[in-house]
């Protein structure tokens, strides 16, 4: 089937089969391989992008179901090589160590930041809650998105 | 470059009476993260190669079962079906993976895929390659396969009965044994004001997960008979020592490379079987074949961590709660094949006495294999195990004793003034206060106000528990250690190489046999070297990742940062020579000269 996806500004054209997962199709058919897979039940939050302003995990989605939606990915949030406040802030609070989770934890709390600039640290929590991260532990990266809304 | 500037605040001493600001111990920012926080690192599933081939395992949905037949014509009817591999074929063209343990260990005959029999559930019977990853799938479940469920083997206890016999070349579930006796057991008994007696305890299997799940993309050179292994395993050099005989081929055959690993936990360390069975895929379809694990199939069939069961712990004991040493009988349970873990018999050695001043230790360890996924070096690896033994003596011993179980440990621990201390079995430790550091955990903790907190949840209905563990672990492995397990083990793990140039804008470049998987090694390799030849950790690129051609081979995580620095240090004084400095300023000079912009 024919979908058409614009990500992270780009407009991308594919024919996919119709069962391919949005994240397959992202990572896969667009070479975009920021957007990680941890799981296969939904439950790591690796692969979050947002489509048409819902953070969604794309491992949910099929690439068809995204057909006409504006995709927003890890990819997407540097400018010109810049990394914004949120990325920064990961680096500034040792959010990360293996960077496996980081592009789905980033895209959780980049929707959480658009919906809530100013969150408590149990609304941040709240927020990541659908990320797992294997490596760091979760202080670390709330102290980040906290510092983010600085 | 664009990192990493900061001002060196504490000085290094170089010579003697020279000294300079130092790098080492700073708090930097880390070079991966740049790239990492972009989603720009690479992980093994993000490499493609032209018409690759996805595999899919066929797993056995059986604990213990003979393998009657296996069937794969259905699945290679399928449109976009590239080929299959059995246990049969496996068989014929590979010999099995050496064993680490004497026999009764020795013999078991562990290949790539199931033969003969399947020992756990999950046990990878045939592989299928095909175009895309749900049609290797969809494949799989068209691969007939028939069992004869054999009588099971679940416990360790069960196993040394060797009523049900996993491997019939074995001719046994006991993989090792061995007895380790330090000090003066019966003396310290006969000392005793008390004997403290635990029938048994069970330290149950674990997993660390890491979030991203194993796999690799195999290529296979024709013409050199090369194949290279773009994958996550976390210790390529001993993944390699598996492989190469397996294959029949030598080492040099096998080039593992990666950059990124989504952690690793030692979960990673033996995926052997799977690789090889990548390798023989690629050369007999001719093409890049690469495999993904899913999740699922990680949690069922990946490793685990040690099952250990503890009979018969005996611990004398002084009446004013000092303990004089114990002894235990320990069964360690490593699933269907222990692979890596004959070492884990060993390595808990490394803190035999724990935190403790103990001098009397007795352990009678046996090892055995159960009908249960196998189990690898998880993080803590076999130290863990034990160390979970000496705090659960101790608190057991307090609660017998009617003592506090913070003063028995502070009774027992050893001194700060006795460090450099030499443990009952010859190990040092260099350095601790572990009494004050137990202070400051209760203190951090509120320990004084915990008993009303638990108090307050009684009144709740709920239960507060409350519980303590003092550990201390080995920060590097000497693998000298395995010749404890079986002598004739060639065997160091201590075979990285790490290399250290200077590049053409007067940039120095390392490069690394570690694979770091979230650890920061670039970083902190970057420190060392800048301390080393006087420049800034902006100044030297660490290439990430593990390259097997330039690297040779590798080693596990938790225990490779001090050898990893001491590594790249050794590496260093020929370029010193050659004066980092004098190159440096002759570059700054050169016209055309500019600032690379990345520092990966
Ligand atoms: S891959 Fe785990 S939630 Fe999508
Ligand atoms: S940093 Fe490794 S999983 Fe989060």
């Amino acid at each position: 089937m024919d979908v058409k996806v614009t990500v992270n500004g780009e407009t991308y054209e594919r024919d996919v089969e119709p069962r391919k997962l949005l994240i397959h199709f992202l990572r896969d058919d667009l070479d975009l391989t920021g957007s990680h897979i941890g799981c296969d039940t939904g439950n790591c939050g690796a692969c979050s992008v947002i489509v048409d302003g819902v953070l969604l995990k794309s491992c949910m989605m099929l690439a068809v179901q995204a057909d006409g939606a504006k995709i927003e990915t890890v990819e997407g949030l540097a400018r010109d090589g810049e990394l914004n406040g949120l990325q920064q802030a990961f680096s500034d609070h040792h959010a990360l160590q293996c960077g496996y989770c980081t592009p789905g934890m980033l895209m959780s709390a980049t929707a959480l930041l658009r919906a809530n600039p100013r969150p408590s640290e149990d609304e941040i929590r709240k927020g990541i809650q659908g990320n797992l991260c294997r490596c760091t532990g979760y202080v670390n990266i709330v102290d980040a998105i906290k510092a983010a809304t600085e | 470059m664009t990192e990493t500037t900061v001002t060196p605040e504490r000085p290094l001493v170089v010579e003697e009476g020279e000294t300079r600001p130092g790098f080492i111990g700073q708090n930097i920012p880390r070079k991966e993260d740049k790239r990492l926080v972009q989603g720009e690192g690479v992980f093994f599933d993000d490499i493609k190669r032209h018409e690759m081939g996805f595999v899919h395992f066929v797993r056995s949905p059986y604990a213990h079962a003979r393998i009657k037949a296996v069937d794969v014509a259905k699945a290679l009817e399928l449109d976009g079906v590239y080929g299959t591999l059995t246990g049969d074929e496996v068989a014929i063209l590979t010999d099995p993976f050496f064993e680490l343990s004497t026999p009764p260990g020795a013999h078991i005959k562990d290949y790539a895929l199931a033969v003969g029999k399947v020992r756990h559930v999950g046990d990878p019977v045939a592989a299928v390659v095909a175009r895309t990853r749900d049609l290797a799938r969809d494949a799989a479940e068209l691969v007939e396969v028939e069992y004869e469920p054999l009588p099971l083997v679940l416990d360790g206890e069960q196993a040394l009965a060797d009523e049900v016999v996993l491997h019939d070349d074995a001719g046994s579930n006991t993989v090792w044994s061995g007895t380790f006796d330090w000090g003066d057991f019966e003396g310290a008994m006969a000392e005793a004001d008390h004997v403290v007696k635990i029938e048994r305890l069970h330290f149950d299997r674990f997993s660390s997960t890491p979030l991203e799940c194993s796999g690799c993309l195999v290529e296979y050179n024709r013409g050199t008979g090369q194949w290279t292994i773009y994958g996550n395993h976390q210790m390529p050099g001993v993944g390699a020592i598996w492989m190469a005989p397996a294959l029949r081929v030598g080492i040099d055959k096998l080039r593992f490379v990666s950059q990124d690993i989504g952690g690793g936990f030692g979960n990673k360390i033996t995926l052997h079987p799977q690789f090889t069975a990548c390798c023989l895929l690629a050369r007999k379809l001719n093409r890049p074949v690469q495999w993904t694990e899913w999740r699922t199939d990680q949690h069922t069939a990946n490793t685990h961590g040690n099952e250990r069961t503890f009979l018969d712990v005996t611990v004398p004991v002084k009446a004013d709660g000092t303990m004089l040493g114990f002894s235990v009988k320990a069964i360690d349970d490593c699933g269907a094949f222990p692979r890596y873990e004959p070492l884990g018999c060993i390595i808990w050695a490394q803190v035999t006495p724990g935190c403790y001043r103990w001098r009397n230790v007795r352990v009678d360890f046996t090892q055995v294999c159960t009908n249960k996924s196998p189990v690898a070096p998880n993080r803590g690896y076999s130290r863990m195990q034990h160390l979970w033994l000496t705090e659960r003596i101790v608190d057991i011993v307090a609660s017998e004793l009617g003592l506090d179980p913070v003063e028995v440990r502070k009774k027992n621990y050893v001194k700060h003034e006795e460090f450099p201390y030499e443990t009952p079995n010859g190990c040092i430790y260099d350095s601790g206060d572990y009494a004050r550091c137990l202070d400051i955990a209760l203190d951090l903790i509120g320990y004084d106000s915990l008993e009303e907190r638990r108090r307050d949840a009684e009144s709740r209905g709920k239960l507060f528990g409350i519980g303590i563990g003092s550990t201390l672990d080995s920060g590097t492995n000497n693998f000298g250690q395995s010749m404890i397990l079986n002598p004739d083990l060639q065997f160091s793990g201590n075979n990285e190489g790490a290399t250290v140039k200077l590049d053409i804008f007067g940039e120095v470049v390392v490069t690394l046999g570690t694979v770091p998987q979230g650890q920061g090694h670039a970083t902190t390799t970057s420190q060392v070297v800048a301390d080393i030849l006087g420049c800034t950790p902006d100044d030297v690129n660490v290439r990430a990742g593990h390259d097997t051609y330039w690297n040779s081979t590798a080693r596990r995580p938790t225990t490779s940062s001090s050898p990893r620095g001491r590594r790249a240090s050794r590496a260093i004084p020929r370029l010193r020579f050659r004066s980092w400095r004098s190159a440096r300023s002759s570059t700054r000079t050169t016209p055309g000269y500019r600032k690379t912009s990345t520092s990966r």
